[in-house]
């Protein structure tokens, strides 16, 4: 176990090492980080720039302002916003809660519908339940998120009036950004359980069970889920990436206020300090995230651990 | 970007080759390939006079505009077209150099093993592990939103799933006695990989390519959506959908039918990507 924390807890410090390499390489590409604070109206003499960039630490080699980008960048230095002036710590981290209140919504939504869907469909192969599951599948899995959320506002706030279009603040404002965001994660656990609770129905264990005289409810749940459920599991590490992308998506769409909108708004602004800021807040938020699910699930499969 | 696709087993089964699937796939390349003269209008200028004019299904339309028009009274059908045009293009070239890039480091990675297979594997972990949303939002801030920048952004992030994928069998391959033979008559690793190992992933290849395709129109149409893709006034299906979006109170047709092109076309590309699995090898067919 010790062996497999360590494993995998170095590979999430790699990542966010990695991103944050790439994106200083990115920002340095830029052109000039001085250039970001000028206006039209600036007027330097060369003898104040230079001062500026030492002052900046422009004139050491990149590697070692790399070092100091890092360092600063840990002890929560990242700079002030260029449009409004604020700091972009501040401007990042007030925001961090408003987006993990969505995740929560669409990794709830995705595990609630896509995992007794699997099971059913997979019990009920073939039936009218199978069929349902898999076209719920198909659909999350090929119609692009952004044109479904566009349609659920269409019928749910425009046509029937039942939900808000947009924001925040009451339960009715979290359905259609969670099923919106976990609706692809709940395919994927959709097609993983049914297929795992398949393969495991068709085992000889359960074939025993069964000519024993089991109930096929016994079977379902005491002899198939316990062991088709470590596939979906093992599933949800990976699903993180593209809850940060959906985030992006939803947020800006329900005009929800959390970090995908300011990293979204301040492409647009040029504002690249909060760019930076938001993008390693997501990058740490969901590697860690994913750390946290393969954990547990090497704690609930031994297999896991050992190998 | 890699966990989809093969659920529709249920048409899976039967065996036979997905009609109506292909049938859509070429109707949309024949419209992306004759758009400029087949599309009836303009599809960058309208007419503001017809702005908001309804498909001809719905009161007000007419057969003039067969989809509507949107909110600058531009033609939605040659719009789409054009679109298509865009976005097939655009997924075929990314798909195209994911594919190579995909196929040669993954089978380097096999071949060589040891310190190779480490690093080019961690980087297809990182592949997996970084939201491409991200990346596209900082790469399209420092070098601007422009068809090149987004095909290398998604190309990267393309490769790495193709890579793992052909690693697997090329571990397989490898250890195979033609491959052996060639190595004690002195071919060049190069050559190996290149004679001996790829073609013997090309069904795989074919596979992942084409339910690739799908997911990269998805993420193309994504980021088109959120303004960070292929800049207007190109015609992208992203693009439209986002258009769209503050008329569907008023013209839901704007936003909604340039959807149901991008939802028709990875639809499409699955299930004849599932239909291929089946066919190259049964033994990829789950239950």
């Amino acid at each position: 176990m010790r062996q497999f924390l360590a494993r995998r807890l170095f590979y999430s410090m790699w990542t966010i090492l990695l991103s944050t390499v790439i994106v200083f390489a990115l920002s340095r590409m830029s052109g000039d980080p001085r250039l970001l604070y000028l206006t039209e109206y600036s007027h330097l003499e060369p003898e104040r720039w230079e001062a500026w960039g030492r002052a900046m630490g422009l004139d050491k080699p990149l590697p070692l302002q790399y070092l100091i980008w890092l360092g600063k960048a840990l002890t929560g230095d990242w700079g002030q916003s260029i449009v409004n002036g604020r700091p972009a710590f501040e401007a990042v981290m007030e925001r961090v809660p408003i987006t993990l209140q969505l995740t929560a919504g669409g990794f709830a939504f995705a595990i609630v519908f896509g995992i007794p869907l699997g099971i059913v469909s997979a019990v009920y192969r073939g039936s009218i339940w199978d069929y349902m599951g898999r076209t719920f599948a198909i659909l999350g899995q090929s119609l692009p998120a952004f044109w479904l959320a566009i349609v659920f506002i269409l019928i749910f706030s425009v046509q029937l009036g039942w939900l808000p279009t947009s924001g925040r603040g009451t339960l009715a404002h979290f359905i259609m950004p969670s099923v919106i965001l976990g609706w692809l994660a709940a395919a994927g656990f959709l097609r993983l359980t049914r297929s795992a609770m398949l393969d495991v129905l068709d085992s000889e264990f359960v074939k025993f069970a069964r000519a024993k005289g089991v109930d096929k409810l016994t079977i379902v749940w005491k002899h198939a889920l316990r062991n088709a459920i470590i596939a979906p599991l093992t599933f949800g590490g990976l699903l993180m990436a593209g809850f940060a992308t959906g985030s992006v998506l939803t947020e800006t769409i329900f005009a929800w206020p959390g970090i995908g909108v300011l990293a979204l708004n301040a492409v647009f602004n040029n504002d690249f300090p909060i760019l930076v800021g938001s993008v390693l807040v997501f990058a740490v938020i969901y590697v860690v995230a994913a750390l946290l699910i393969d954990v547990m699930y090497a704690l609930v499969d031994p297999r896991i651990r050992y190998s | 970007m890699n966990e989809r696709g093969g659920v529709w087993q249920a048409l899976g089964r039967v065996r036979r080759w997905p009609v109506i699937p292909s049938l859509i796939l070429v109707i949309l390349a024949l419209a992306a390939i004759t758009a400029p003269i087949l599309a009836p209008y303009h599809p960058v200028r309208g007419d503001l006079r017809l702005r908001g004019t309804p498909p001809f299904w719905q009161e007000g339309g007419s057969m003039d505009h067969v989809l509507g028009t949107d909110q600058q009274g531009r033609d939605i059908l040659t719009r789409m077209m054009h679109g298509a045009r865009v976005s097939l293009t655009f997924a075929a070239l990314t798909m195209a150099i994911g594919v190579a890039l995909g196929a040669l480091l993954g089978a380097m990675s096999a071949y060589f093993g040891g310190h190779v297979d480490e690093i080019i594997m961690r980087l297809v972990d990182l592949t997996n592990a970084l939201p491409f949303l991200l990346a596209a939002l900082v790469v399209v801030s420092v070098f601007g939103a422009s068809f090149r920048t987004l095909l290398v952004i998604l190309s990267l992030f393309a490769w790495g799933g193709y890579a793992r994928q052909v690693r697997g069998e090329v571990l397989q391959i490898k250890e195979m006695d033609y491959v052996a033979l060639a190595r004690v008559a002195g071919a060049s690793p190069l050559r190996i990989i290149w004679k001996h190992l790829l073609p013997g992933v090309t069904n795989t290849l074919i596979v992942v390519a084409t339910l690739g395709t799908g997911q990269i129109i998805l993420a193309e149409s994504t980021l088109s959506f959120l303004g960070v893709g292929i800049p207007p006034p190109n015609p992208a299906w992203g693009s439209m959908v986002s258009d769209g979006r503050n008329y569907i109170a008023t013209a839901w047709w704007i936003a909604v039918i340039p959807g149901v092109g991008i939802g028709l076309t990875v639809i499409s590309l699955n299930f004849l990507g599932d239909w291929l699995r089946d066919h190259f090898d049964p033994r990829l067919r789950q239950v």
